[in-house]
């Protein structure tokens, strides 16, 4: 129920952010700042990998063709690549008018006596080809060869298999495609349009041959896995709330036998759901879809509050009265966990942040509404069926077994001292929704079209294009020699195709004047058998380059070339980073300390891996943190409320075991512990205290310590239903979630009973229900 | 001159260009016949065609010649020549082995190009799927010599001259692409011994390939 309205809520409310990044931490320095904005909004992330798969090669090539046709007039995207033609006819002009700028072998020596003799020998030696009438044409105007040394040069892509001119899968059962899309690649709706009109394009595309010859489209890439894991996670969330819903409410009806009361429960509940939005909404400008899921499954413990007002009714007695007895109680238990919710509050993290208003405001509220509103629309005269009696002295009779309590706290204990299964969830992958096959999908289509996913990278800063690419520039000729000596097996960077202006400057200023260059080449030519005034387009060639404007991003714009450096190399808040993705790093340890005197210099070695695991690892820390300064509020409460610190340890108690023994338990089956158990203790916590304030009540007569009993049964069944359930899902953070809350709440209830006052003592509680 | 005068319009052929980094001088060829004394047997039949010649070049086909190779192009003012020794090992490797001026090698093998230059310190590997206009090229040496006049005919239309006694085989592309780089490639013979190869270019350039003796 509780996930039927979190579904309902998110589906209907627009402004819901669905960006997971906003949720977490904006990064320590600068740089990761830098980073993860890159990360959500940069050519990284509108990368889409396609592939059309298939029996037929011929076919499948045609297909590309036209499906890469249409992608390029549709619009939507900045690049589309398929294997045809990289390069249209004025970008290879431009690539070829600028090649004395972009070769990293132009330099004064070039140009001399020697270095041309050497060229003209090996032009020579090209022409003996027979298929010399491809290379010919070059000779003339480019006789030192500086076009394929460019094009060797940029050669670190190796480009996959063609068939029929468009790219495929070694195996030919896979044509290649990639696209940049135009929309930012968080942009979850633009990205989940835009596939689906890459779906229906496909299907028209294919759609005379399916019948003879079936092609099926796969795709990849940051925003295709993103929206997919969207669909499962809504997937799963629907189907599974609608199995709470429906056991949740089928047990509400056996418990109390009425429609009206089943329809009552929820409006606290309800109301609490709509006050945390409006608060969260109010205070942040936005809510996001995380923080509405996570946040009602913490108002679940709401959903308590009339489930106790029904179980204490009578034939006799009239809901405000009987409201007005449990509700000290109610009130201290209400108190207590909204303390220690608003820990939560008080974290740096604008994630947890939200959590903690939205269940505060919910939690005021929904116990006001029970308070207030519930005891004057209770149908008059309605009371449970079952006085519960029995219940009730089940428990009295648990009460002589509370030995077992400390002996499984010791046994949990020694579970974990004996376990070397690792307590934390290191890796953050294994907390993503992510099917293996999706994984395994992504892997295959980036090794084939050879777009790894990059691990380490260093980061270069500079107040302008030009200084990044200058320090860039710097930085290549230190990992040169780990490359050579095998610490690296490679790495890329923006300058390698678009050298900074001094560098190109530089190239410019050691092209010879023509006299100079003309005597040179005379001179060089003696003897061989060229002819006289064939290298007059060589000569004007230098002559122009010496002069032109340096290249810069513009000149690549729209092409595959252009999307590697849109992702090498950007702006971000005013300054300029340039990422030097770096291959085969073989000890990631040394290579820290080998970039150790670059540091300070705005040059920084990351390992996304190892970063994005720090950085869970720092929320959860947080979020522990947060939880134990709960706790401690708790207690203080309970205290100042109950006044005896006897029975706060009594209240205390079996929530503390409890969640020892819940621990032990997900540990001892192999789970490990992530951000979200943590955030379902804090649950678990807020019902035990729930609990355990009631069990240790003052019950006046036996038949209404078995309606207090009575009551608590019911909630806790309620609460086992919905998060049981939960527990049942493939995703592996619900599923965290629903495991602990389920077994917390089991465990709080019975031990609490276990825990609760005996009632041959009655004399201890005094103190619980003040006059 | 083939080349625009202003440099910076020139239209380049940056896929072809792609491949002969990777493949500078030229590649190619393969073996040829010599030998066999079956001479006249079907010298007057008037059955004879493009089939039956190239299965009896095939069958008399030696595994290792020797070559002479003389490129003319417009670009110069007198012919180039190269030695080398061509081999053939059925049915997909070919070999051009280029030993002087310089040393060069090309092997193909099933659907790669293996390149190794000494004097230019290179050694690549290049799939014949990513380019058509390569693997027409081979094609037009390793079926004609491995006895495969479908895949022959493929890539090229293909005429006959001549007689069993002196014949000359002419292959036309018939891909544009192709079309571009080679206008025809010319193997002259007598009976089943190849004695020559021509290939010439659209612009006129063209070289020939005179085979000398067979290797050892």
């Amino acid at each position: 129920m509780v996930l039927g309205f979190g579904a309902w809520f998110v589906a209907s409310r627009t402004h819901v952010e669905a960006e997971l990044s906003r949720l977490l931490p904006e990064g320590a320095t600068p740089t990761e700042r830098l980073l993860l904005t890159e990360l959500r909004t940069g050519a990284t992330g509108r990368l889409i990998i396609m592939a059309l798969e298939g029996e037929d090669a011929d076919l499948l090539a045609g297909a590309s063709k036209q499906f890469a046709a249409w992608m390029r007039e549709s619009g939507a995207f900045q690049y589309v690549g398929n294997g045809e033609q990289a390069w249209t006819k004025e970008e290879r002009e431009r690539l070829f008018q600028y090649r004395y700028v972009l070769s990293s072998s132009v330099q004064a020596s070039t140009f001399s006596r020697d270095h041309l003799r050497d060229s003209l020998e090996l032009r020579l030696s090209d022409l003996t080809s027979p298929l010399s009438s491809m290379v010919k044409e070059l000779i003339p105007v480019d006789p030192t060869g500086e076009l394929i040394k460019i094009l060797q040069a940029w050669m670190t892509w190796t480009a996959p298999t063609r068939h029929q001119g468009v790219w495929f899968s070694s195996d030919l059962r896979r044509a290649l495609l990639l696209a940049e899309t135009q929309a930012a690649g968080f942009d979850m709706e633009s990205q989940e349009q835009l596939q689906g009109q890459i779906r229906e394009a496909f299907r028209r595309v294919t759609g005379a041959s399916t019948a003879a010859a079936p092609v099926h489209l796969v795709m990849t890439g940051p925003s295709i896995i993103a929206v997919e894991m969207q669909q499962t996670i809504q997937h799963d969330v629907w189907r599974l709330s609608l199995w709470a819903t429906l056991l949740v409410t089928t047990f509400l009806f056996v418990s109390y036998g009425s429609v009206s009361i089943l329809a009552l429960s929820l409006l606290p509940l309800t109301a609490a759901i709509l006050a945390g939005i409006a608060a969260v909404d109010l205070a942040f400008g936005f809510i996001h879809g995380m923080t509405l899921a996570f946040g009602i499954t913490l108002l679940g413990v709401v959903d308590d509050y009339p489930i106790h007002l029904f179980s204490h009714l009578t034939r006799e007695s009239r809901a405000p009265a009987v409201m007005k007895e449990i509700w000290p109680t109610m009130r201290l238990g209400v108190v207590a966990t909204a303390l220690g919710f608003s820990a939560l509050l008080l974290s740096g993290f604008p994630g947890l942040s939200q959590l903690g208003l939205f269940a505060v405001v919910g939690l005021f509220t929904a116990a006001c509404v029970t308070r207030w509103v519930l005891p004057h629309i209770v149908p008059i005269g309605f009371h449970t069926r079952r006085e519960g009696l029995h219940v009730a002295q089940w428990v009295d009779a648990l009460t002589r077994a509370r030995l077992v309590v400390p002996l499984v706290v010791v046994l949990a204990i020694g579970s974990f001292i004996w376990s070397d299964t690792p307590l934390w969830e290191q890796d953050i992958a294994n907390l993503s929704p992510i099917s293996t096959e999706m994984k395994e999908r992504d892997q295959v289509l980036r090794n084939e079209l050879e777009v790894p996913d990059v691990r380490d990278l260093i980061v270069v800063e500079g107040a302008s294009e030009e200084e990044a690419l200058q320090r860039s520039e710097t930085l290549a000729l230190a990992l040169d020699p780990l490359v050579e000596k095998g610490e690296l097996a490679g790495y890329d960077f923006a300058a390698r195709y678009l050298p900074s202006r001094k560098t190109q400057q530089a190239r410019q200023a050691s092209l010879p004047d023509r006299e100079t260059l003309e005597r040179n080449l005379t001179s060089a030519m003696r003897g061989l058998p060229f002819k006289s005034s064939l290298f007059q387009p060589f000569l004007d060639a230098t002559g122009k380059a010496k002069t032109q404007e340096p290249v810069d991003m513009q000149a690549f714009r729209g092409t595959s070339l252009g999307l590697k450096l849109d992702s090498l190399l950007f702006m971000h808040e005013g300054r300029w980073a340039a990422v030097v993705p770096l291959r085969g790093v073989t000890d990631r340890q040394k290579f820290r300390e080998l970039l150790m005197p670059w540091r300070g210099q705005e040059v920084s070695y990351l390992d996304l891996k190892e970063e994005s695991n720090r950085m869970v690892s720092l929320y959860r820390n947080e979020t522990l943190r947060l939880l134990g300064w709960g706790v401690l509020s708790i207690g203080l409460v309970l205290l100042v409320g109950l006044r005896a610190p006897v029975t706060v340890l009594r209240v205390m108690l079996p929530i503390g075991s409890a969640i020892v023994v819940v621990a032990a338990v997900l540990h001892a089956v192999g789970e490990r512990f992530s951000l979200f158990h943590i955030a379902s203790f804090l649950l678990v916590i807020g019902l035990g205290l729930d609990y355990a304030l009631f069990f240790n009540r003052r019950h006046g007569t036996l038949a209404e310590r078995g309606r207090t009993v009575y009551g608590l049964v019911v909630c806790s069944t309620t609460t086992i239903l919905v998060f049981g359930v939960l527990a049942l899902s493939q995703i592996p953070v619900l599923r965290a979630i629903g495991m602990t809350t389920a077994l917390g709440s089991l465990a709080c209830l019975v031990f609490a009973a276990l825990l609760a006052e005996s009632p041959e003592k009655p004399f201890l509680l005094a103190a619980t229900s003040p006059k | 001159m083939t080349f625009g005068k202003s440099n910076g319009s020139c239209s380049l052929r940056l896929p072809a260009l792609f491949l002969i980094w990777l493949f500078l001088p030229g590649p190619a060829p393969m073996s040829l016949a010599q030998s066999s004394p079956q001479s006249e047997r079907e010298a007057g039949s008037t059955g004879w065609n493009v089939e039956q010649l190239i299965k009896s070049l095939a069958k008399n086909r030696q595994a290792e010649v020797r070559f002479e190779e003389t490129a003319f192009s417009n670009l110069l003012t007198q012919p180039l020549k190269t030695q080398g020794i061509l081999r053939f090992t059925p049915p997909t490797g070919l070999e051009k082995h280029i030993t002087a001026p310089h040393d060069e090698r090309y092997l193909v093998e099933g659907d790669t190009v293996l390149f190794e230059s000494k004097t230019k310190g290179t050694n690549r590997t290049l799939s014949l799927h990513d380019s058509p206009a390569l693997r027409a090229f081979i094609e037009a040496f390793r079926s004609t010599l491995g006895n495969d006049v479908i895949t022959l005919r493929r890539f090229y239309s293909v005429t006959l001259q001549g007689e069993p006694r002196r014949w000359v085989l002419i292959l036309r592309p018939l891909d544009k692409a192709v079309q571009e780089l080679v206008e025809s490639i010319r193997f002259s013979g007598e009976r089943e011994q190849v004695s020559s190869i021509e290939i010439l270019a659209p612009d006129g350039d063209r070289s020939v390939m005179v085979i000398t003796t067979g290797a050892q």
